[in-house]
């Protein structure tokens, strides 16, 4: 049975794969379903949802199609944290590998400076970085791919360490197999399943971590995200709640969705492991 | 006598652990005629795995000297030294752990003949067809994971690595300990078979007498690092002269009425 038909048999892993695909599929048809700029005045103010045909989930206190802004949402919040997780998964890899294979000083600097990443709280470095450097996208995603970087890091250097000292490479060496050979053959495969697999409690931390930059305002303001709707929301949080509490269950979706997807996908990489045909 | 094919003199390796030194291995000393088999046994922590590790060239040698087919062993270094690797090569002690669990059985003989250019690619099929019914692999196998196979089948595909880049000696660390008793016999008549057609010598490390004797004509007993005896096989078993080699014996009950010895 391959990795994804696995996957889509265990029932958390199918909730996963579902919440993702939909997703992704709203963000892909976005410009499709909703064609023009979501930000632009479509009606009336504060229209509740369920309460017109033409703005099925209402009006912010702009006049803007709420459901227009959740879908376009969508993208940026995919985005970024697609975008910032593997950023972040492939610095941390080439850093910990490195730092694995290097031993010695090199090791030793590396990891100081992948502790001091990890010492700082994530979330801080990346308003820190943002309200510094500037509010866009690639600045955003930067910002929170610098954030969580050092996990991966040091999650490979020691999946590194502990394969390096396994039999099959002592058994490789004896061959006479070259050291390039057994480092990207031997034991870098193995040491990156498990790295993998964290990848995507990284995406849902960076979703997170980009819609609280937005809710402070430090997102790109040319674009909607379910973040800064949250944030509009709160201006009317008592006359209109369901401009924060929509985007809000945007976010908790997706989340649990790509959490969901992570647990399946770690538990199938683990089967794999114990039992291949 | 020609100069034998391991020659080993004063070897010796300390490990530090913590503030601690560790003789893991102290000034061995020992030869192996070409064609021939040496056992070592001992108990575990007396440093027969060690000094397998020191005669692959897998750890550095505090000092000592090895000599190896007319060649000083340990001056070896980078591509000359992966060359050479081909004429000694090794089956470990674990058989699960010795392969990488992302290769199939295909993958496993052709890295040997691929890294040593034993033979063109296009004859590598059916040199590992010829390696699989060496060790008595059914072909079906050949697809497979290593993951899938039994432990037996792991330590004939072991064997059948090592015997790919046809070495001159294979050293063979607790090969067959983790296996059950018949398919140990089976391993050990195979050892014994392959070594009157091609003329492998062996160095057999074990902590079990009953099987050494089955294999070795000579025998080296190892305490803490150091050898405390040495001699024929038959001759060490009927006259042991330590009381660790005595505590061996009277380890294997049927040592003592002797019903198994080496076939061949």
């Amino acid at each position: 049975m391959s990795l994804f038909a696995r996957l889509a048999a265990a029932p958390g892993g199918r909730a996963g794969l579902t919440i993702l695909g939909l997703m992704a599929f709203i963000a892909f048809a976005a410009p499709a379903l909703f064609p023009g700029d979501p930000l632009r005045i479509a009606g009336p103010a504060l229209l509740p949802p369920f309460s017109s045909s033409e703005f099925p989930l209402g009006t912010d206190r702009l006049g803007r199609d709420v459901l227009a802004c959740l879908v376009h949402g969508a993208q940026i919040s995919l985005l970024v944290g697609l975008a910032a997780a593997a950023a972040a998964i492939f610095v941390g890899m080439v850093v910990g590998a490195l730092a694995g294979f290097a031993g010695g000083l090199v090791e030793e600097a590396l990891m100081r400076v992948v502790e001091t990443f990890q010492i700082v709280p994530g979330f801080l470095m990346a308003l820190a970085f943002a309200s510094v450097l500037g509010a866009s996208l690639p600045i955003i995603i930067l910002a929170i791919a610098l954030a969580a970087w050092a996990e991966p890091a040091r999650l490979t250097r020691a999946q590194v360490l502990a394969i390096r000292e396994q039999d099959y490479i002592a058994a490789a060496r004896a061959l006479g197999m070259h050291p390039l050979e057994i480092a990207f053959k031997e034991i870098l495969p193995n040491a990156l399943a498990p790295v993998l697999a964290l990848s995507s409690v990284i995406v849902a931390g960076a979703i997170l971590t980009e819609a609280a930059l937005s809710f402070l305002g430090l997102g790109d303001p040319n674009v909607v995200t379910w973040g800064s709707m949250i944030a509009e929301g709160r201006n009317v949080i008592r006359s209109a709640p369901f401009l924060s509490i929509l985007p809000g269950l945007a976010l908790v979706v997706t989340v649990l969705g790509v959490y969901l997807f992570s647990e399946g996908l770690a538990d199938t990489l683990r089967q794999n492991g114990e039992e291949r045909p | 006598m020609s100069e034998p094919l391991l020659a080993v003199s004063g070897l010796t390796k300390t490990f530090r652990n913590g503030g601690r030194h560790v003789l893991a291995v102290d000034d061995i000393g020992f030869e192996l005629p070409a064609g021939q088999t040496l056992g070592i046994v001992g108990a575990s922590g007396s440093g027969k795995s060690t000094l397998a590790r020191l005669l692959m060239r897998l750890i550095p040698a505090d000092s000592g000297s090895i000599r190896f087919h007319g060649q000083d062993w340990l001056a070896l270094s980078g591509a000359r030294l992966r060359r050479a690797r081909a004429d000694i090569q090794m089956v470990f002690q674990d058989p699960l752990s010795a392969f990488n669990p992302r290769a199939t059985v295909e993958s496993v003989l052709n890295d040997p003949l691929r890294i040593h250019e034993i033979v063109g690619k296009a004859e590598r099929p059916a040199r590992i067809g010829e390696l699989l019914d060496k060790v008595g692999l059914a072909m079906s196998l050949r697809g497979r994971s290593v993951l899938a196979l039994s432990g037996g089948q792991r330590q004939r595909l072991a064997l059948a690595r090592a015997l790919a880049t046809r070495p001159k000696l294979l050293i063979l660390d607790e090969a067959v300990s983790a296996l059950d008793l018949s398919i140990r016999r089976q391993i050990l008549e195979l050892l014994v078979a392959l070594q009157r057609e091609d003329g492998v010598s062996y160095l057999f490390i074990g902590h079990d007498l009953a099987v050494v004797r089955a294999i070795a004509h000579r025998v080296t007993v190892m305490e803490a690092g150091r050898i405390v005896e040495s001699g024929e096989t038959e001759g060490i078993i009927a006259r042991p002269q330590t009381s660790v080699t005595k505590a061996l014996i009277a380890a294997v009950p049927q040592l003592i009425t002797g019903t198994e010895s080496r076939p061949g």
